[in-house]
């Protein structure tokens, strides 16, 4: 409310901001300034500017953000990019993401792959976006064949067989597009051999191709141009005279859509949508309407918030935490919820019934207490723009998506959002609501525990930790990037770098979890690294999911044993503070370590081999778990 | 449309893409700093969005100074009837197609 009250700058005025941030040199001044008119003044040219004086502020400001908030990217494209960059360097800043791009020089895709000694590789990206034109992979007079298909993903498999020789970045790879216009003789076309089932081929080839390599993502490109509308995709006008194929208007998708997925290498995933009831999963208000009144129906009217529903049910698939924050009397909303018979989302799929008369924002709280997530991991959905705008003043770090008038629209809406994007899909990701409801019961079995020690008895808990192997990567990989909390040292590596850590002598760890509730998968890991007569510490981390149940010591006192049996004299633990992991600075001087040396943020811990016996879990049983 | 606001729209978009106070009218690629080929793609967008009107491939062929941009621009302006430049308002995709 507060921000509508604020006389709204006009265009000149920012501009003129900017200029005079750029002649008093204050970078942050020019980046906030540049963002304003790129939000308030939203025109395609505007954003070009505002990209091009941030450009010029980035340097200046890359000693103020830590590595969590920096990213390097590379665009590795057949037509011009400069566009793409621009917009996405805006997106990324407006996210507190600080964003070096690297654009490989027009014409010279190849070049500067194919040459190990390129600037590609100088400039070392965490992630790689490659997007070829098929034209720029086939030869001229090629038909759409079999051998043709053959011919692109060779093309594609041999840049990226380069590339991962002297990069272990992250490579998002856009598929093909099927074009506006088709060459189709007849309507019998569209079954045999059309040009689009050669599309279709052509795609689920190059899918096949780089399925194995986890560190690999095929983008679906070819569906963002047919959200967009294939026609609008690409303007002819520009791609003529400048080879630029994405057009002004779809450029803040594709946008979107890249920002994604570096906000997810980032780990600025977030985990939880919480929802509004009334008018928001279903039509009316319940304390006046009632259950008859209320509007939610497969068909007819109510049918938007069933469909509605329906979408958020596909988000769970994806790992998406559902959760309820409405003001309401408990029982009047749990009845529509557990009796409306078209209340497609039951209470097994929230993580969290909040339905009372508090304000939003201390619900919220809550939320993200008990599911042990960061406010800023939290989506709040509420129809009511009031509401919307309480929370965005007292908790700005939720994100809440400004929701528009007519309910038909909310799906589209929140299809939009780039920000539950996750690099790898794991088994955990299905099984989350369930994993957190298991959660829920652990929490009601140690209220009605007597102790802790009961408690931590009576859950019955088994560990297994194990040196981990191909098909564990992808998870410890994700794990690695959303752990912020309980993180000794918040590196993240990425699957390819996982792979690699066997190379360089490191040893990685995992650990599995289960208890009389259920198998919590792999929760934990840890990276050790011999150097000398110490056995380093480079990685510690645990999910929050099983902090506060010994599983750390029990994996810290397996750390001490390996250094034993490797015949180091010390353990050295490293602890490298984040803006965020707080509840992992104590551990080490709990555990027994000392301190060694302090340099700014980082620190470096010391445990004696020799005259030292770690104190067992006695509560945790050593198991052995099934993995698929 | 009169002269000389065509004339004042375009300072105001020269001054904003190139980041200069008071743009002259012999400016070009030759003595603008910024004025290269991104730039040139960015001050088409920009004039294209100030005036509401699309360039041609033509159009922006010939627009390879201020005095031939002024030019262009006049002559486009100028020659649409009423009827044309309230369809021009509409949104850039429609206007695409015509």
């Amino acid at each position: 409310m507060k921000k509508d009250e604020m006389r709204q700058l006009t265009e000149e005025e920012i501009l003129k901001d900017i200029r005079q941030a750029q002649q008093k040199k204050d970078p942050a001044a020019i980046l906030q300034s540049s963002l304003a008119l790129a939000e308030h003044f939203p025109g395609h040219s505007n954003r070009l500017i505002a990209a091009k004086s941030i450009n010029g502020a980035i340097p200046a400001l890359e000693a103020e953000y830590s590595e969590r908030q920096k990213a390097r990217i590379a665009l590795i494209f057949s037509s011009t990019a400069a566009w793409l960059k621009d917009y996405l360097t805006v997106d990324l800043c407006g996210e507190g993401i600080l964003p070096q791009i690297y654009v490989a020089p027009y014409r010279q895709m190849e070049q500067e792959v194919l040459n190990l000694e390129s600037d590609l590789y100088r400039f070392s990206p965490e992630i790689i976006f490659l997007h070829a034109e098929l034209s720029s992979l086939l030869p001229q007079d090629s038909q759409y064949d079999d051998r043709a298909i053959r011919a692109v993903v060779d093309a594609l498999a041999s840049l990226v067989h380069s590339l991962r020789k002297k990069t272990k970045s992250l490579i998002i790879i856009d598929n093909f597009p099927q074009p506006a216009y088709l060459p189709v003789r007849s309507n019998r076309d569209l079954k045999a051999n059309s040009v689009k089932e050669w599309f279709f081929q052509l795609n689920n080839a190059v899918s096949d191709c780089f399925q194995r390599d986890d560190s690999i993502l095929i983008s679906d490109f070819d569906h963002l141009t047919a959200v967009h509308g294939k026609e609008r995709a690409t303007d002819p006008k520009w791609l003529y005279l400048a080879h630029l194929e994405i057009s002004e208007s779809f450029l803040p998708s594709v946008s979107r859509k890249y920002a994604g997925y570096v906000k997810a290498l980032k780990g600025k995933t977030r985990k939880c949508l919480v929802l509004d009831l009334d008018n928001t999963l279903w039509g009316g208000i319940i304390g006046e309407d009632g259950m008859e009144g209320i509007r939610l129906s497969q068909t007819g009217e109510g049918r938007e918030f069933y469909e509605f529903q329906k979408f958020l049910q596909s988000l769970t698939h994806r790992g998406v935490l559902l959760a309820v924050n409405s003001k309401n009397n408990y029982e009047d909303a749990v009845k529509i919820i557990r009796e409306h018979p078209s209340m497609l989302l039951k209470e097994a799929h929230f993580c969290c019934l909040k339905i009372n008369w508090k304000d939003k924002s201390s619900n919220l709280l809550e939320i993200a207490q008990e599911l042990n997530i960061g406010v800023d991991a939290i989506v709040f959905v509420d129809d009511d723009p009031r509401e919307r705008a309480l929370v965005r003043q007292s908790l700005p770090q939720v994100l809440v998506p400004e929701m528009p008038a007519d309910p038909a629209e909310y799906c589209r809406v929140l299809s939009r959002l780039n920000d539950f994007e996750t690099l790898n899909f794991t088994e955990e990701d299905l099984k989350r609501t369930e994993l957190y409801r298991q959660q829920k019961q652990r929490e009601q079995l140690r209220e009605s525990s007597s102790s802790l020690g009961d408690y931590l008895w009576s859950l019955e808990i088994s560990v297994e930790v194990f040196e981990a192997g191909g098909k564990e990567l992808p998870r410890i990989a994700q794990l690695m990037q959303k752990t912020n909390q309980f993180n000794m040292t918040a590196r993240r590596f990425s699957v390819a770098e996982l792979k690699n850590l066997a190379e360089t002598g490191w040893r990685l760890f995992a650990v599995q979890v289960k208890d009389r509730f259920g198998d919590n998968g792999i929760s934990g890991s840890a990276v050790l690294e011999k150097q000398g007569r110490s056995c380093v510490i480079k990685s510690f981390l645990m999910s929050c999911r099983v902090l506060g149940r010994g599983v750390e010591d029990y994996l810290m006192n397996h750390l001490y044993q390996t250094a034993k049996s490797e015949g180091a004299e010390r353990l050295v633990g490293e602890l490298i503070f984040t803006e965020k992991n707080q509840p992992a600075r104590g551990f080490y001087s709990q555990y027994g370590f000392t301190l060694l040396k302090q340099e700014g943020d980082k620190s470096e811990w010391v445990y004696p081999v020799e005259g030292n016996q770690p104190k067992p879990v006695a509560w945790i049983n050593a198991g052995r778990h099934a993995r698929k | 449309m009169p002269e000389n606001n065509i004339q004042e729209r375009l300072n105001r978009v020269f001054s904003k893409v190139f980041n200069c106070s008071h743009p002259q009218e012999t400016a070009s690629p030759d003595n603008l700093p910024g004025w290269d080929s991104l730039g040139h793609l960015l001050l088409v967008s920009a004039l294209e969005e100030e005036f509401k009107t699309k360039l041609t491939t033509e159009d922006i062929f010939q627009m390879v100074n201020f005095r031939t941009i002024q030019a262009v621009l006049e002559e486009k302006l100028n020659h649409e009837s009423p009827k044309d430049s309230s369809s021009r308002t509409s949104e850039r995709g429609e206007i695409n197609s015509l």
